[in-house]
């Protein structure tokens, strides 16, 4: 593999691509750079995404697939994210098997066909979004993945409710969290498994659900098939995938991913100032409403002194979208829009306006304010870890 | 958790499979698991081959030796500047948290060759 040698950009080295590939670059303006990334259309199941990293894989979502119509992500440009290197291949869904074990009264070990037959199947949408969407665009830059705004995607899940899958079990007096794993496994012998835990109480709250299905068909193999742990409001590292393993534990969980990876400030919007150190931290949990403009991107050219249309889409993080407003004066002033249909609350909703830009280079902000009140500051907070980015969104456009 | 969060869970139950969407029907050519109108067929996937290494310069065989068996040169190459220190805490975390066998002695090389790449990117 490391055999053929081929250099990829990065690092102002964007130059010595090839030639082929620097038809289907695409640049995710990241500040500073690198920002240039290679569209794929080799992942199986998976249309043009945005390469972010082959091995293990990190596709990212291109804005344009969320300028609709519809509010659901297309499976095939449904972004793509895995830790560990060792995914399986093959998955035989007849011997396929998710336990149910530890702290529980009857271990269970459960086939595909008693998910489907024997459980009631529940519907939710709900918007899957990387801890570490928009990292890239964090001033001061942080290392990590490089990601745009595009590790994220709303779905129709359908599944089995948790709550009904553990009663079935028979959580013991005493038990404190669940733990879930999927089929990927490390490369290395020395590393943790990528594994996560709710707190007993989250994972019973009857809609964390046990996913078989994504838009209606089974999830694609790179999203997790054939089960995947749907966590509505809550990032996406703790949304499991190729679901197989659940462990109710009686004491805290140990492992790296929960101790160690994904923990933010213990701040408000888990904000501090670049290189601050010794702060308080906790791990990630709920998403934060956040919108963006998607017919229109930075430095796009529109018509002065006559209406033009903005549209995007917003979400409302642990409640729905109330409202989605427009500034095209840093913030100074908003412009109410018109919100499209609410097809769920942990999902995303569509926004339009119709405004009228004055001659010259203009900012235009979209801020999101959900049901509870919560809403957008103008300053992007910031974390070394890159995580959980909340503030508005503002893209600069020229009108003439 | 509450009513209104329960009650927005759509509970389909049999409702689907009565409404008999034909697109998920069993077919003779499909395997695979049904139930309620939804069919899992078991998958057999290939991921694209990523040959692509390094770019050449001092220690860069150490740096391909070292880092590609467990991820892209990408996640490196598309990291922002950043200074020796950082590289030299990223890479004693792949040793320490994600179990890389990094040997001490090529710490510091690997170290070095990042570093120098990533002076070329510019700083923000």
């Amino acid at each position: 593999m490391v055999g053929r040698r081929r250099v990829i950009g990065g690092m102002g080295l964007a130059a010595l691509a090839s030639p082929a590939l620097a038809q289907k670059l695409f640049d995710l303006g990241l500040p500073g750079g690198p920002g240039e990334r290679e569209i794929t259309t080799a992942y199986p199941q998976k249309g043009a995404m945005i390469l972010q990293r082959a091995r293990p894989p990190l596709l990212e979502t291109p804005m344009s697939v969320f300028d609709g119509p519809d509010v659901f992500t297309p499976n095939d440009r449904f972004f793509v994210r895995w830790h560990w290197g060792d995914i399986p291949a093959v998955i035989n869904v007849d011997t396929f098997r998710l336990a149910v074990r530890g702290a529980v009264q009857t271990p269970l070990s459960l086939s595909l066909a008693d998910l489907l037959r024997d459980f009631p199947r529940v519907e939710l949408a709900a918007i899957n979004q990387c801890s570490g969407n928009s990292r890239g665009l964090f001033v001061p830059r942080v290392p990590g993945a490089q990601w745009g705004h595009g590790a994220m995607g709303n779905a129709r899940w359908w599944g089995v409710r948790l709550k009904d899958v553990l009663d079935r079990a028979g959580v013991k007096p005493g038990a404190l969290a669940v733990r879930f794993d999927g089929l990927d496994k490390p490369l290395v012998p020395k590393a943790d498994d990528f594994a996560k835990s709710l707190a007993l109480d989250h994972a019973r709250d009857g809609e964390v659900m046990i996913a078989y299905a994504q838009n209606g068909e089974a999830l694609p193999w790179l999203n997790g098939f054939p089960l995947r742990l749907v966590v509505p409001g809550w990032f996406s590292t703790y949304w499991i995938k190729m679901l197989n393993d659940i462990e109710v534990i009686d004491a805290p969980d140990s492992n790296y991913w929960m101790t160690t990876a994904y923990k933010i400030p213990d701040t408000p919007l888990a904000n501090v100032v670049p290189g601050t150190t010794g702060f308080k931290t906790v791990p990630i949990s709920t998403m934060p409403p956040r919108a963006w403009i998607t017919n229109l991107s930075q430095g796009a050219k529109v018509r002065a002194g006559r209406a033009v249309v903005l549209r995007g889409i917003a979400m409302g993080g642990t409640e729905s979208v109330a409202r989605v407003e427009i500034s095209s004066d840093n913030g100074r002033t908003w412009l109410p829009t018109t919100l499209g249909p609410d097809r769920g609350r942990y999902g995303f909703r569509r926004f339009d306006v119709s405004i009228t830009l004055p001659q010259g280079e203009v900012p235009l902000s979209v801020r999101a304010t959900n049901r509870a009140g919560e809403t957008q500051p103008m300053t992007q907070n910031w974390n070394p870890g890159g995580y959980r980015r909340a503030g508005v969104e503002t893209i600069s456009v020229t009108a003439a | 958790m509450n009513i209104s969060r329960s009650a927005s869970l759509l509970v389909l139950a049999l409702a689907l499979s009565a409404t008999g969407t034909a697109v998920f029907a069993q077919t003779s050519k499909t395997r695979g698991v049904s139930g309620r109108g939804l069919t899992l067929p078991s998958v057999n996937m290939t991921l694209p081959a990523d040959s692509a290494v390094f770019p050449d310069g001092p220690h860069a065989d150490t740096v391909n030796a070292n880092c590609l068996s467990c991820h892209s040169a990408s996640m490196v190459l598309y990291q922002p500047r950043l200074a020796a220190a950082d590289w030299r805490k990223i890479v004693e975390k792949m040793r320490d948290a994600y179990g890389a066998p990094v040997e001490a002695a090529d710490i510091p090389v690997i170290v070095d060759y990042l570093a120098t790449l990533s002076a070329k990117t510019p700083a923000r």
